[in-house]
């Protein structure tokens, strides 16, 4: 019977501490505005305003560019680091931080490319 | 025809072999033995065939078959053309059946010499078969007008060339790392249907010696399986790193801890003729990984949580999957609750200072580890399930679960070895203890002091130092008794080295984004960096721009040269560059220098023209540039509705000399933004780039633009302290295995002369 109370006792604790975790370690998409009222790293998923400058410094390291969420909402987002990979021509990316005062500081930016040779089969009779 | 008709016929014979096998033996008919016999070898022959039969497809370039096509290409060497064999989802499924397949040749071999009778050989079939069903709904034999239905593609229909394979994957790494992970996986299934056997027949410790021969040849080959992966996203692919917590990588890491803590309860088994019940179980969740991870990483749900891309193989796939895991969990399940009372218990309770229990409790440790790495990889599931939001996990959940274990497995480690199996007397144990403590302990505060050490890390340097002194220690008292068998100690000496190798390079590592310009000096950890040169480099091959940066490390007065690459594939239009890190080797760290992207430094205004017309060059009155017409060659290779790439062919006349040229750009119809693909302007300094195209009604009319300056290519920089622990606690590791399993055989064959 003790055995059983010690097994289940430290069963209970690692499950607590692993839900525990799972807080402390999970970061919610979301978008700016409520990116603003969270306070906390989260992932935004959004396109590049094109129309507004995007400006690489190479000497400070920071990219700046402009970010539009899915509900619409503009924000100017600092990374610092290059443009990655695909940038300009991603369909979409994934900004992951959080909001400071007017800017959204992001700590990583994660492009998806679009998906490829979807309905290829024009090019295959060539 | 002939492909599709050997695997619908090797998956027949593996179920005929499953049910024969149990017949054979329920009835110990000679008869049904011979029948099983032959529908096993006929089964394994089929795959055989199956597989070669691929291979001719894939080497005769025969891309009326769509899996030939999707995957190869006619420019591929010979190594790389042959690793297409399972570049695609139906032919990784192929390799794993062929794997198995021979896996359960040399198993029923194996059984047959140790006359241990040939019910695990029927299992063993049925775990094939699933495989094989797999692969009649996901065929690599499927004709390529089979796959398109709606085009009405005549079926005598031969595509000119494959659609070729990705070139991340165009190294040979992946020649060799996919095959030997897959022999692993194959390999688990053994342990685990000797051990299914033993629960079915009663016979508890009938197949404790094979099952354990078997499970350090399957931990030995899946670890360096997934080291070599890890090795391969760190030295080619440019991955940062050698581990990353991603779901692929966590889904091949549970099998093999789970098979690994059978390997330490099988040796209890062994010593103690105790435990049946805890072996059986980690065999059954070892092959139970195995089906896990095929699921994971073959179904899309996890498709936005990694870096390794997925492809949804289609329900029926999916469905299949999860039968041949429901299967392999029910029955066991069943038989596992109704033989669980036969299993011989013994009344000797388990002392606390044995190293029994410190095993057990490392295996628990173990086990605990492959939980929280399912649970957090499995979480997008999860979520699916509850309706959750969709949320990400980051790699710093694993991390903070990991140090701990990593430290208990460690101190458990060292203390067990300490111990006598049964019972220690306190003072011998106390005395040794000291020995091991005492230096552990000082290096570990020294430790503390280092810059961004913390308790934690501290902590865990202790445990690995421990380890190591009891392991090492050990180890040299076997050498010079001449006593070889070391296997176990040389493989935790490797897991500390293993652990120490992470904690540093991967806790300690530190990145500079640096600028490079021909003809300037950048800067990074003391080290100056010199871009010298970039040189384009396979040029033969048409479908592709790569260059090679020659860069020059200068430390203090040693040079030495890296070398990364960047190019340009036609296998995604040209849209985006692919990037090659390079790796200087230092033996206290790795400078890894990995290429991020490029930004311009202009030297001239630019130039606007259209078709046909001649501008003297900018750089000069006396030169000049003509732009002769557009290419559009580099869009026949594929299409997307958004991105294409478009060139124009210009001639240079500089100091009196005429070269030819194309500028290659890409266009995005959507947004009409350009990224230009920088070329040196022949015999000049500096690279010409095509920025801008104002289209009118025609071609003629349009105008471009062109650029000149110098490209700015921008690299991170990082240094990675003692990586090289990394990789010699793996060969440690791995030969800790091969030496185990050698000492086994030996020990096997001496056992059955003696008989």
């Amino acid at each position: 019977m003790k055995k059983y109370i010690l097994i289940g006792g430290i069963a209970i604790i690692f499950l607590t501490l692993l839900l525990l975790s799972f807080n402390r370690n999970v970061i919610e998409y979301t978008d700016f505005q409520n990116a603003e009222k969270l306070n906390k790293k989260v992932q935004v998923v959004g396109t590049l305003v094109k129309e507004m400058p995007i400006n690489y410094d190479p000497n400070t390291n920071y990219l700046e560019f402009y970010m539009r969420d899915k509900k619409g909402k503009v924000k100017f987002v600092r990374f610092n680091g290059p443009q990655p990979n695909n940038f300009t021509i991603a369909p979409e990316f994934v900004v992951k931080g959080n909001v400071q005062d007017t800017f959204f500081q992001a700590s990583q930016i994660i492009t998806k490319c679009p998906s490829k040779y979807e309905g290829e089969l024009e090019n295959l009779k060539k | 025809m002939f492909g599709k008709l050997i695997i619908y016929i090797s998956s027949f014979a593996f179920f005929l072999s499953f049910l024969l096998f149990i017949f054979a033996e329920y009835y110990q008919n000679h008869k049904y033995l011979k029948y099983a016999k032959i529908s096993f070898f006929s089964a394994t022959v089929c795959i055989l065939l199956a597989s070669l039969f691929l291979v001719s497809n894939i080497l005769s370039h025969n891309f009326t078959l769509t899996y030939v096509w999707s995957y190869s290409s006619r420019n591929l060497p010979f190594l790389l053309l042959l690793s297409t064999f399972y570049a695609g989802q139906e032919g990784s499924f192929l390799l794993w059946a062929l794997w198995m397949s021979l896996v359960g040749l040399v198993f029923f071999l194996y059984l047959k010499k140790h006359q241990l009778g040939y019910l695990p050989v029927s299992f063993f079939s049925l775990a094939i078969f699933f495989v094989v069903l797999i692969i009649i709904f996901k065929s690599p034999f499927e004709n390529i007008w089979e796959s398109f239905p709606e085009s009405d593609m005549p079926k005598d229909f031969v595509p000119p060339d494959g659609r070729g394979l990705n070139p991340i994957l165009e190294n040979y790494w992946i020649a060799i790392h996919p095959p030997i992970l897959f022999l692993g996986y194959s390999l688990v299934t053994v342990p685990f249907t000797l051990l299914l056997t033993s629960f079915l027949e009663k016979n508890f410790e009938k197949y404790t010696i094979a099952a354990s021969f078997w499970s350090l040849i399957a931990a030995g080959i899946l670890g360096l399986g997934i080291m070599l992966g890890g090795f391969w996203a760190y030295e080619t692919l440019g991955w940062g790193g050698f581990w990353g917590w991603d779901p692929v990588e966590n889904s091949s890491l549970v099998p093999w801890i789970f098979i690994t803590a059978l390997i330490h309860s099988l040796l209890i088994q062994r010593i103690k003729s105790t435990g049946f019940r805890i072996s059986f179980l980690l065999s059954w969740l070892a092959f139970l990984g195995v089906l896990y991870a095929s699921y994971l990483t073959r179904s899309g749900v996890l498709s936005d949580t990694s870096v390794h891309s997925f492809v949804d193989p289609g329900k029926t796939v999916n469905i299949l999957l999860l039968v041949y895991l429901g299967v392999f969990t029910f029955f066991p399940l069943i038989l596992f609750i109704t033989r669980a009372k036969f299993v011989p218990e013994i009344k000797e309770r388990i002392k606390i200072n044995s190293r029994q229990f410190m095993t057990y409790v490392g295996a628990v440790i173990l086990i605990i580890a492959s939980i929280v790495i399912i649970v957090g990889t499995s979480l997008p599931i999860i979520q699916g399930f509850v309706g959750a939001k969709k949320v990400a996990l980051e790699p710093s959940f694993y991390n903070q679960w990991m140090t701990p274990i990593a430290f208990l497995i460690l101190i458990f480690n060292g203390i067990s070895l300490l111990l006598h199996w049964r019972e220690t007397p306190t003072n011998t144990f106390r005395n040794k203890l000291i020995y091991s403590i005492v230096p552990s302990l000082g290096i570990a505060v020294i430790f503390l002091f280092i810059p961004r050490s913390n308790l934690l890390y501290s902590l865990l340097i202790f445990s690995s130092v421990f380890s190591l002194i009891i392991n090492g220690e050990k180890l040299l008292n076997k050498l010079s008794m001449r006593n070889l068998k070391i296997g176990a100690l040389l493989s935790h000496l490797g897991i500390s080295f293993l652990i120490v190798g992470a904690l540093l390079s991967g806790g300690f590592e530190d990145t500079q984004t640096i600028q490079l310009q021909e003809g300037k000096i950048s800067r990074a950890f003391g080290y100056e960096l010199h871009l010298l040169k970039k040189e384009r480099i396979e040029i033969e091959k048409p479908d592709r721009e790569k260059y090679r940066f020659k860069i020059k490390i200068v430390d203090k007065d040693k040079n030495s040269i890296v070398y990364p690459i960047v190019y340009w594939s036609s296998f995604n239009n040209f849209e985006q560059p692919y990037y090659e890190p390079d790796i200087k080797t230092y033996l206290t760290k790795d400078l890894y220098l990995a290429p991020k992207s490029f930004t311009f430094n202009e030297f001239y205004s630019p130039i606007s023209f259209k078709k046909g017309e001649i501008l003297s060059a900018p750089w000069s009155e006396k030169d000049s540039i003509r732009f002769v017409s557009y290419d559009m060659s580099s869009m026949h290779f594929g299409k997307s509705q958004e991105n294409f790439t478009f060139g124009i062919i210009v001639d240079y006349y500089i100091d009196g000399n005429y070269y030819k040229d194309t500028v290659l750009s890409l266009l995005n119809m959507k947004s009409g933004s350009f990224s230009p693909i920088w070329k040196n302007v022949p015999t000049k300094d500096f690279a010409i780039g095509f920025t801008k195209f104002t289209p009118e009604e025609n071609l003629e009319k349009s105008t471009v633009e062109l650029s000149f300056g110098q490209e700015i290519f921008i690299a991170d920089v990082t240094v990675k302290p003692f990586i090289l622990l990394v990789w010699i606690g793996v060969i440690f590791t791995v030969a800790g295995f091969i030496i185990a399993v050698f000492k086994y055989s030996m020990k096997r064959t001496q056992k059955d002369e003696h008989k």
